[in-house]
C-alpha cells in the first residue's frame, strides 16, 4: 500500500485518529467552570505519551481542550492562539469572549467536515466573561452546544450518572473537582485507554487557571488480590 | 444608501461543498449523523402554532436536554428543523444573515413566503451535498394567518395548513390527519380553538415520547400572532 503510487498521490485525509487524548469531564460551579482531563496520549491501545498537559489557555479567560486526535489539537490550539494575538494588535483592549471562541470553533468544525476532511475531535471550551460563565462543546460534525456539564470519550457514558448525582448548579470549586476525580476513578477502573494522572484546570472571575497534574487516588490492596485467591482457586 | 450586498455575500457564502470527487468506500468516514427529534407546526385563522421537542440525540445517547429546534426568523416566521443539528446551526446562520440584509436593504422584514422561497434555494444549492434537515417553517401570510411550508432536505417545499417532520413524523401525522383534518373520523368535529389545537400538540408529542427514543425531555411551543410571540416550555418524559 505504502509503495502504491497511485494511493500516496491522492490527498489522505484523517479518517481514523492514530495518537488519542481520552475522556474530558468539564462542570459549571458557582462562579466558574472547572475541567478535568487525564494526561495521557495513547498510540492505538499502548499508552505512548504519559504526561502530556492536554489544557489549553487561549486567552486570558477562557481554556480549551479536547479528546480524540492529538495533532488536530495541537493545530486548533495554534489557531485559537493567533485570533487572541491579532485582538492584541489593535491595542484597543477588546478581546473576544469564551463565546467567540466557541462560536469560531464549531465553525471551523463544520466547514472541515463539509470537506470530508474532519477536525477528529471533541471540543471543549470553558470561559467565565462579564460575570457569566460559560461552558460549550463542539464535536466532529460542527455541531455545537451549550450546557452546564460537559463529558466526551467514554466519560459520556461512565460518568453523566455520577456527575447528575454529586453535582447541583451551585457547588463549590472543591466540590465540582471531587465530582470529576470520582469520574476519573470510574474510568481509570472501566476505561482501557485512562489514567490515573489528571490535570485539573479552572475560569472564574480572574481568569484561567492551570493546576498541577495529580494522581487520582486507587485502591488495589484488598485482600483478595494481595493474596492472590483467584491463583490458588485455579491451581487447587 | 446603497448597500453593495453582492459584496457583502462574497463573505460568508463560499463555494458550496461537493461531494462529486468524493470516492465512496465503505470504510469512509460520513459527515453526516442524526440527532433527529420532532418539530411540527399547525396554522390557524390568525396564529400559527409551532413546536419542536429539546432532545438531541447522539446514537443511544444524549447531548443535551435543552436544545432548542425552532429559531425565530422574523416576526412573523419560524423555522422548526430536525435531523442534523450542525447542519441546523449552519443553515439557521445562513438564513439569519441573509434576512439581515434583506431587511437593512428594504427597511421592511421579509414576508414568510419570501423567507420559504429563500430557504427552498438554499436548501437546493446543495443538492449535491445536502443538507441533512427537515425543515418546516411556519408563519403569517400577508392576510395574518398561520401557514406552514414543509420541506425535504433538498428544497422540495409544498404550502399546507399543518406538518410534522423527524423522528416522531410517522407517530404523529396520522394523528393529526385525523384530528385537524377529520381523516378516518366518524364525527367529524374539527377544534377551531387554539386552546383545543395547542392540547392535541400536547399529546401528540407525549405520544412521541412514549414511542421514539430520540423524542423527549421538553416540548418547547411558540405561538405566533399578529401582536407576538409567545413561549411555552412543557416537560416530556426524560427517560
Amino acid at each position: 500500500m505504502i509503495f502504491n503510487p497511485e494511493f500516496s498521490a491522492q490527498q489522505q485525509h484523517t479518517t481514523s485518529p492514530i495518537v488519542t487524548g481520552g475522556s474530558v469531564i468539564a462542570l459549571a460551579y458557582k462562579g466558574g467552570v472547572v475541567v478535568g482531563v487525564d494526561t495521557l496520549c495513547s498510540y492505538g491501545s499502548m499508552a505512548d505519551f504519559k504526561n502530556v498537559e492536554k489544557i489549553a489557555q487561549v486567552s486570558k479567560n477562557t481554556i480549551y481542550v479536547s479528546s480524540g486526535e492529538f495533532s488536530d489539537f495541537q493545530q486548533v490550539v495554534r489557531e485559537l492562539a493567533k485570533i487572541d494575538r491579532s485582538a492584541l494588535q489593535y491595542d484597543d483592549g477588546v478581546h473576544p469572549s469564551p463565546r467567540d471562541y466557541g462560536n469560531y470553533l464549531a465553525r471551523l468544525s463544520y466547514k472541515r467536515r463539509c470537506k470530508i476532511n474532519p477536525l477528529y475531535l471533541q471540543n471543549v471550551i470553558a470561559g467565565f466573561h462579564n460575570g457569566e460563565r460559560y461552558l460549550g462543546l463542539v464535536d466532529i460534525y460542527g455541531t455545537y452546544l451549550e450546557s452546564n456539564f460537559v463529558t466526551t470519550g467514554f466519560a459520556s457514558y461512565f460518568c453523566k450518572a455520577i456527575i447528575s448525582n454529586y453535582w447541583n448548579d451551585n457547588c463549590t470549586l472543591d466540590q465540582a473537582k471531587q465530582v470529576i476525580r470520582e469520574c476519573f476513578k470510574v474510568l481509570f477502573c472501566r476505561d482501557c485507554r485512562a489514567h490515573d494522572v489528571i490535570q485539573l484546570a479552572y475560569v472564574d472571575e480572574q481568569g484561567a487557571h492551570l493546576e498541577q497534574p495529580e494522581r487520582v487516588e486507587t485502591k488495589w490492596d484488598f485482600s483478595g488480590f494481595k493474596n492472590r485467591a483467584n491463583e490458588k482457586l485455579h491451581t487447587q | 444608501m446603497y448597500i453593495p450586498v453582492n459584496d457583502m455575500l462574497k463573505h460568508f457564502k463560499q463555494d458550496a461543498p461537493a461531494m462529486a470527487n468524493i470516492t465512496h468506500k465503505s470504510d469512509q468516514w460520513s459527515p453526516y449523523h442524526d440527532n433527529s427529534g420532532t418539530v411540527l407546526a399547525v396554522g390557524i385563522p390568525g396564529a400559527v402554532i409551532v413546536a419542536g421537542d429539546t432532545r438531541l440525540s447522539n446514537g443511544y445517547n444524549i447531548l443535551s436536554r435543552d436544545a432548542t429546534k425552532l429559531s425565530q426568523l422574523t416576526d412573523k416566521c419560524v423555522l422548526a428543523t430536525a435531523g442534523q443539528y450542525a447542519d441546523f446551526i449552519a443553515l439557521r446562520k445562513f438564513l439569519q444573515q441573509r434576512l439581515q440584509l434583506y431587511e437593512f436593504q428594504n427597511e421592511v422584514q421579509a414576508s414568510t413566503e419570501t423567507v420559504a422561497h429563500l430557504l427552498s434555494r438554499e436548501l437546493y444549492s446543495r443538492r449535491f451535498f445536502p443538507y441533512y434537515t427537515f425543515n418546516l417553517l411556519a408563519g403569517l401570510d400577508e392576510n395574518n394567518h398561520g401557514v406552514v411550508y414543509g420541506y425535504d432536505a433538498i428544497g422540495s417545499y409544498d404550502k399546507m395548513t399543518y406538518g410534522v417532520q423527524g423522528s416522531g413524523q410517522e407517530l404523529v401525522v396520522a394523528v393529526l390527519d385525523n384530528q385537524l383534518k377529520g381523516y378516518n373520523k366518524i364525527n367529524k368535529t374539527i377544534p377551531q380553538t387554539r386552546e383545543e389545537i395547542l392540547d392535541i400538540i400536547l399529546d401528540c408529542f407525549s405520544c412521541a415520547a412514549e414511542r421514539d427514543i430520540h423524542t423527549g425531555d421538553n416540548v418547547e411551543i411558540l405561538i405566533i400572532t399578529a401582536a407576538g410571540t409567545e413561549r411555552i416550555v412543557k416537560p416530556l418524559r426524560k427517560d
